[in-house]
């Protein structure tokens, strides 16, 4: 049976493989995002911008004290999108999306895209 | 109607007024990782026009559909032959990025991101030419990089983002020596350097009916201890010859990106 290190050391491995998997518009450094780590983001969109070099994604997600927070999430950039069969159209104020991101490492509300589940159960990548 | 107390507070807790009903921010299933590695575009249209047979005519679409390389090696795999300069400024701009205070390159400013760039990220680019110039332009920041067939007519002025290239014919390969490429552009996104007296050789040839094959040589006694050599091989994609809109529109120089970018070169400023 694999030891506790070895599958520590297999599971290091895989989420290193994961985090090193560049977007194709790799043209900025992603230290600002925790690249080890993906989040399932649940919220409803504020507002979505189509604009190069990147679309963005603000996300009004509840917490727990009954508040709301905004989720800030780079999303990908609008020609690579485009090819991954993305339009301007799918996303509007108020849709109810769920995202997959690797959160900003200093714990605000945001991240880079890896995903985004549309209401109507369609699934854009990101990455 | 009226509705008691009991009744609004049914409906709060029903529909998660009060609280959160589930969490909304929970770790992400582990098989939701990124889908794009490696990178791959549509196939391409069993219609689609083929390129031209004359193996001196490369006009068209074409873009790198290979998976881009964080820190390039050479063809041999090797790391890069970096003299200690080079190696200073690849660990100085390394530990800059862990501290999470990277340093912004010209891309990421929406410059043109230079020679090794416009080939390594999968962007198409358009290939026009006469019998005097040979222009490819590139869909990621609409850069532009022009080779002179008549060595008399390249202009030599200081440095420019893609240098100041002269080309000639060498059989059926397009050799291209660039010079006068500025300093600050990055080799790769690990952020390999150059100096500004770096020669750029390329040689260009169609490798078989819808590929380009583009080998680049790089000569810089002053960062590396031997010239170093990558290929990269680009596919005929006529499709993708509209290019799509790749200008920093709504994004950086305005205020609301401007806030955005903070996240990147100043923690003390949160994104909005």
């Amino acid at each position: 049976m694999a030891s506790r290190k070895t599958l520590c050391v297999a599971v290091a491995i895989v989420r290193l493989m994961l985090g090193i998997a560049l977007p194709a518009s790799a043209h900025h450094s992603y230290a600002a995002f925790d690249m080890s780590k993906r989040l399932l983001v649940k919220g409803t969109v504020q507002s979505f911008e189509w604009a190069n070099p990147h679309c963005w994604l603000k996300v009004v997600v509840p917490t727990e004290g009954g508040g709301n927070s905004v989720w800030n999430v780079e999303a990908g950039t609008p020609n690579v999108n485009a090819r991954r069969g993305w339009s301007p159209a799918d996303i509007h104020p108020g849709d109810k999306v769920q995202l997959i991101l690797f959160p900003l490492r200093d714990g605000s509300p945001g991240g880079s895209l890896v995903s985004i589940t549309l209401a109507d159960g369609r699934v854009l990548q990101a990455r | 109607m009226r509705i008691g107390v009991h009744g609004v507070l049914t409906v709060a807790l029903l529909s998660g007024w009060f609280g959160v009903v589930e969490a909304q921010v929970s770790e992400a299933p582990p098989d939701s990782g990124p889908k794009s590695a490696p990178f791959s575009f549509p196939p391409l249209p069993k219609d689609a026009p083929k390129p031209s047979p004359d193996p001196h005519d490369l006009q068209g679409t074409w873009v790198h559909e290979g998976k881009p390389n964080r820190q390039i090696k050479t063809d041999e795999g090797e790391a890069l032959p970096y003299l200690p300069a080079a190696r200073a400024v690849v660990d100085h701009r390394a530990k800059l990025d862990a501290n999470g205070t990277p340093v912004i390159n010209p891309s990421s400013l929406c410059r043109p991101p230079g020679l090794l760039w416009d080939f390594e990220l999968n962007f198409p680019f358009v290939i026009a030419q006469n019998s005097r110039e040979i222009v490819f332009v590139f869909e990621e920041f609409h850069a532009v990089w022009r080779i002179f067939m008549e060595p008399d007519a390249a202009p030599s002025t200081s440095t420019t983002y893609e240098g100041s290239s002269t080309g000639h014919w060498e059989g059926d390969t397009l050799v291209v020596r660039t010079e006068g490429v500025r300093a600050d552009t990055w080799l790769d996104i690990a952020g390999s350097t150059h100096s500004a007296a770096a020669i750029f050789e390329h040689r260009i040839r169609k490798s078989t009916d819808d590929t380009l094959e583009i080998k680049l040589t790089v000569t810089d006694p002053k960062m590396y201890s031997t010239p170093w050599t990558i290929t990269r091989t680009m596919n005929w994609r006529p499709d993708m010859r509209l290019l799509g809109e790749y200008n920093c529109e709504s994004s950086i120089g305005t205020a609301s990106e401007a806030a955005r970018y903070h996240v990147y070169v100043d923690k003390s400023k949160k994104a909005p």
